[in-house]
């Protein structure tokens, strides 16, 4: 099936663009959805529509995991708009190019709310700080839900632990795999399902690869 | 006390100017200038600095400020313009911010409330991937996240369809008229005692379907809409 990924030359990116070539047509998408990407036009929905054409799986790495909260307000308006709108726009496209599943990688960040001690799972309301950045995740996530209701696609949330990217390269490989199951995987039309993804989690799932992708299920619209 | 109305040139701006200038200084702003007697700064929500000028010494915000017809410019007014707002009234000690938007119940999509009875504020909202609803439900959440996180007073109002003169364009339950919706925006800026930081209350007529109720309204704001939904339905256009 073709698989079109974004932020394909990020550190999960390329990672994943390898792993799913083994199996299946991947485009990457690079730039397109990033700051400065300049305003949306007809024309850049119809280059961007040739090459989503036919897509099965679209896998959304959002810019804004590689990136800080903002510092200036010009920052601000940019992770926002990265977040919400490009997002809004490329999902249009996805839709309208017949895609059936979506994965969207978020963070573990919209749950930075709670209290540190505080045990949080997917069934816990986010609580995202009120930075552009954080926001951007999560008002992502709920641009993701909504179209996946709209149009009866499925779509998976996986929310990750940001100690991940800094940490053991070992756990990345364990998200590729995680990943790579999650867009094979085979959900309900109409199916928003989050999934926590901190680093327990990822050294048991590398020790125990094969287990389905989606096993938490805590939204089932 | 000192009411910044953004979005004050607007439908729902012009009836809410009429109705906090009674009881109220109000500092009016909007992209588009205003032939209201008060004070006017000209303000373009999408622009932070503009926004942080507007609420300098309010006691009050009222974001009313909303664009529909375009993908770029509806999450530009609707969500960036939104976060304008409540970061420059966390930085400038505003102490209420009083946001609007339609109700995230109107969205048509699959799982939608459109068969359902007794939908209230506490539902789970389903805007769909409609620019309109899905922008302004977006903007709700920062409100909540900046109501939890930075200590700021926000009370959501939710409306859908509005009269003037009582007469509605369509005939749903969801109809307030727009001077009722005026004292309910003065209500929710005066109102002391909320249960939390962040409250959301949809704002429709006394109706007797019993599909949207607006029973919070009534009990925390004291909200008592004069035009109910027999009113609306009789000068309804046929």
């Amino acid at each position: 099936m073709k698989v079109v990924l974004t932020e394909g030359t990020s550190r999960l990116g390329v990672r994943l663009a390898d792993a799913l070539a083994q199996h299946h047509s991947v485009v990457v998408l690079e730039g397109a959805f990033r700051p400065h990407a300049g305003k949306w036009s007809p024309a850049a929905a119809a280059e961007l529509g040739k090459r989503l054409h036919d897509l099965t799986v679209l896998v959304h790495i959002p810019p804004l995991l590689w990136e800080s909260p903002a510092t200036s307000p010009e920052e601000e308006q940019e992770q926002l708009d990265v977040g919400t709108r490009q997002l809004y726009d490329l999902l249009g496209v996805a839709v309208q190019q017949g895609v059936k599943s979506i994965l969207y990688v978020g963070s573990l960040s919209v749950m930075d709310g709670y209290p540190k001690e505080y045990v949080v799972t997917e069934y816990w309301r986010p609580s995202p700080m009120p930075n552009s950045r954080d926001l951007g995740l999560y008002l992502g996530e709920l641009v993701v839900r909504e179209f996946a209701r709209q149009h009866r696609t499925s779509a998976l949330c996986l929310r990750v632990d940001e100690a991940v990217w800094e940490g053991d390269p070992a756990l990345v490989d364990s998200l590729v795999l995680l990943c790579v199951q999650a867009v094979e995987s085979k959900p309900g039309e109409g199916v928003f399902l989050v999934r926590h993804v901190g680093v327990q989690t990822l050294r048991q799932h590398g020790a125990t690869a094969g287990q389905s992708a989606a096993s938490d299920e805590v939204e089932r619209r | 006390m000192k009411v910044l109305v953004l979005g004050a040139a607007g439908w729902v701006g012009r009836p809410v100017v009429r109705e906090l200038g009674k009881y109220h200084e109000l500092v009016l702003a909007d992209i588009v200038p205003t032939d209201s007697p008060h004070p006017f700064i000209q303000t373009d929500v999408t622009v932070p600095d503009q926004v942080l000028r507007a609420c300098e010494g309010v006691d009050a915000a009222i974001n009313l400020t909303v664009f529909r017809e375009e993908t770029q410019k509806a999450f530009d007014v609707n969500v960036r313009g939104a976060y304008n707002v409540l970061h420059a009234a966390a930085k400038q000690g505003v102490r209420r911010v009083v946001h609007s938007g339609p109700t995230p119940h109107a969205g048509r999509c699959p799982g939608d409330y459109a068969n359902d009875f007794g939908v209230t504020e506490d539902c789970p909202p389903r805007p769909g991937a409609d620019r309109y609803l899905l922008t302004k439900f977006l903007a709700e959440e920062i409100c909540r996240s900046f109501a939890l996180q930075r200590r700021l007073s926000v009370v959501c109002i939710r409306l859908y369809v509005f009269s003037q003169d009582a007469r509605a364009r369509f005939v749903l339950p969801e109809t307030v008229h727009e001077d009722d919706l005026a004292v309910a925006f003065r209500l929710a800026v005066e109102v002391q005692d909320l249960p939390s930081r962040f409250e959301i209350f949809q704002i429709y007529c006394d109706n007797p379907t019993g599909r949207a109720p607006i029973d919070k309204a009534k009990r925390l704001l004291g909200f008592a809409p004069r035009v109910n939904y027999e009113h609306v339905w009789r000068r309804a256009p046929r």
